[in-house]
């Protein structure tokens, strides 16, 4: 009798949650309201976990470009009762798709390839935690006009602290697509979604500093900031759009 | 405070003022940055106090860009056209050297020189760009030469790059004719399936051989959503290495209560009974249909 109770615990232990599982995903734990996906994506994670409207239906899903350093758009799509789970995670992907195709090609920012893929469904991981962002990354491009007029174009992606805006001041990298860790600097926050940077590159070799502003919407979210290099020559550095985009939005500096 | 902050800011820039700024020195740094971070580039912080005040950068002049990117039209032109010539540039020919992509055919070109890749010109470079497409007819659009031991005389006129193209769209013409009858019966045969499958209510081969779409149709059949017109377009055909490749856009009128709505599939697939390595794809993952392609060595006869 208590073999057979075992015997059953067991199978009830070992099998439920294969049972529980969908057959196309597996589960890699709840997500959370204060992850860093939810606070890098502010509007996000509004309509996720606050707006009442969107917070309460019955799928949810989150799709990003990965891998996590691709991650600067995101998709989210929702659905009260009238659409499978799978459905809406095909909408979540095909909105990320298209976010990213209208924003350009990568490959001048990123050596690796950027691809949208669902991470969040139903408030479950889809993709294992440990390969998600666990910062704010996107592209970025730096422009440099010399003193005889020519123009440097330095396209790469950035690495920053998830909560530009919020924290007084924000340390951020600069990789080549390569990459290699090639600038660094900081954002200081003086408004809301403005400030000042300042950037150095190549062991200090050149650097300059000026101030930056955040831009929300169309074609996408991003940072622009204009400063001057010591010689007072212009620099640009704009985060979150793809070089091509990000040439012909600021490229003129 | 503030005069601290300004202190720190000076000690920072004290190596950057003592750099020379080119444009593509930072350009060619950025792309390599442990060349300059050995100081090679001049300027390294922390050198000792015995180094002589010489500024080793100021030896090396900064190259000349603005000579070729202020030239003449003509000239302009002339170096998109030799970079058309070496098959680097595929743009417009309107003398914009600082369009994105005349400057990635010519950092292209500067790689396989193993020069810095700066995707701009000095005026000797544009001289040996120049040299080296005259020397370079271009042979990958013809038929190998006959292989003969003596050495065969120079032609005395060689075809222009305009005969040359139309000669290759001509000739991509006539492979994609050739090819469309096979291309057409493969998509026809997947369509016959496909009505045959949502004839069946979810049964028969298309669903066993794509289960994507047996997927897509139980998602739709669910909602509520009932199949109707299925129409192909063919988006690729050609040899693959384990047979005919297609790959083909089906589009599928999905009807729900009065309402009409267009989906849209991507098939692929190795012609052969059944039909190999078959998958299907929604149409806005264009990644994964090119990579497909890519895992099955496509050869294109349709592009």
């Amino acid at each position: 009798m208590v073999r057979i109770a075992v015997s059953v615990l067991v199978a009830i232990v070992t099998l439920g949650p294969i049972l529980g599982s969908t057959a196309w995903a597996q589960s890699y734990g709840k997500a959370e309201r204060r992850d860093p996906i939810f606070l890098r994506f502010a509007e996000m994670a509004n309509r996720y976990w606050v707006n009442s409207e969107t917070n309460s239906a019955s799928h949810k899903v989150v799709a990003i470009p990965m891998p996590k350093q691709c991650a600067f758009v995101y998709a989210d799509a929702y659905t009260r009762g009238q659409q499978s789970e799978r459905e809406v995670q095909d909408i979540a992907l095909s909105s990320c798709n298209r976010r990213l195709a209208e924003l350009g090609p990568l490959g001048e920012n990123y050596g690796v390839d950027c691809r949208c893929q669902v991470v969040i469904s139903d408030e479950n991981y889809v993709v294992p935690k440990s390969s998600m962002p666990d910062d704010a990354y996107g592209p970025a491009s730096i422009f440099y006009r010399d003193d005889r007029g020519n123009v440097a174009r330095l396209n790469g992606l950035v690495r920053y602290g998830a909560l530009i805006g919020r924290d007084r001041s924000v340390t951020f990298t600069v990789d080549n697509p390569r990459g290699e860790q090639v600038c660094n600097g900081t954002m200081t926050n003086e408004n809301p979604g403005s400030g000042q940077f300042s950037l150095s590159c190549f062991g200090g070799k050149f650097a300059g500093r000026g101030s930056y502003e955040s831009r929300t919407g169309a074609p996408n979210d991003h940072i622009i900031a204009r400063g001057q290099t010591g010689r007072g020559q212009p620099v640009t550095m704009v985060i979150g759009l793809p070089a091509q985009l990000a040439a012909n939005t600021y490229g003129g500096l | 405070m503030r005069l601290a902050a300004g202190l720190v800011w000076l000690m920072l820039l004290a190596p950057a003022l003592a750099w020379a700024q080119s444009a593509s020195e930072v350009e060619r740094c950025f792309q390599n940055p442990s060349a300059c971070a050995n100081g090679a580039a001049g300027g390294a912080a922390g050198r000792g106090t015995t180094a002589p005040p010489s500024a080793p950068v100021a030896a090396r002049p900064a190259p000349d860009y603005a000579t070729v990117l202020n030239s003449p039209e003509p000239d302009r032109r002339k170096i998109q056209e030799s970079l058309r010539t070496l098959d680097k540039y595929n743009g417009p020919i309107d003398g914009n050297l600082q369009s994105e992509a005349t400057m990635k055919a010519i950092a292209e070109w500067q790689k396989g020189r193993n020069t810095p890749a700066v995707g701009k010109l000095t005026p000797q470079e544009a001289a040996q760009l120049n040299a080296e497409a005259a020397r370079a007819p271009i042979r990958r659009l013809e038929s190998p030469p006959p292989q003969t031991a003596a050495p065969v005389p120079l032609q005395p006129a060689q075809p222009s790059n305009a005969d040359t193209l139309k000669a290759l769209q001509a000739k991509l013409a006539e492979r994609r004719k050739a090819a469309e009858p096979k291309a057409n019966a493969a998509a026809q045969a997947l369509v016959r399936d496909l009505k045959a499958y949502v004839a069946a209510d979810g049964k028969g081969i298309a669903g066993e051989q794509f289960p994507a779409f047996a997927k897509w149709y139980a998602d739709n059949k669910a909602a509520g959503r009932a199949v109707g017109e299925i129409t192909p377009v063919i988006d690729d055909y050609g040899d693959a290495k384990a047979g005919a490749a297609t790959t083909t856009e089906v589009k599928f009128e999905t009807k729900q209560g009065d309402k009409t709505y267009g989906q849209c599939l991507v098939f692929a697939w190795i012609e052969a009974s059944p039909r190999k390595n078959p998958q299907a794809f929604t149409c806005d993952d264009v990644a994964a249909v090119e990579k497909w392609k890519t895992d099955q060595a496509l050869k294109s006869a349709w592009r």
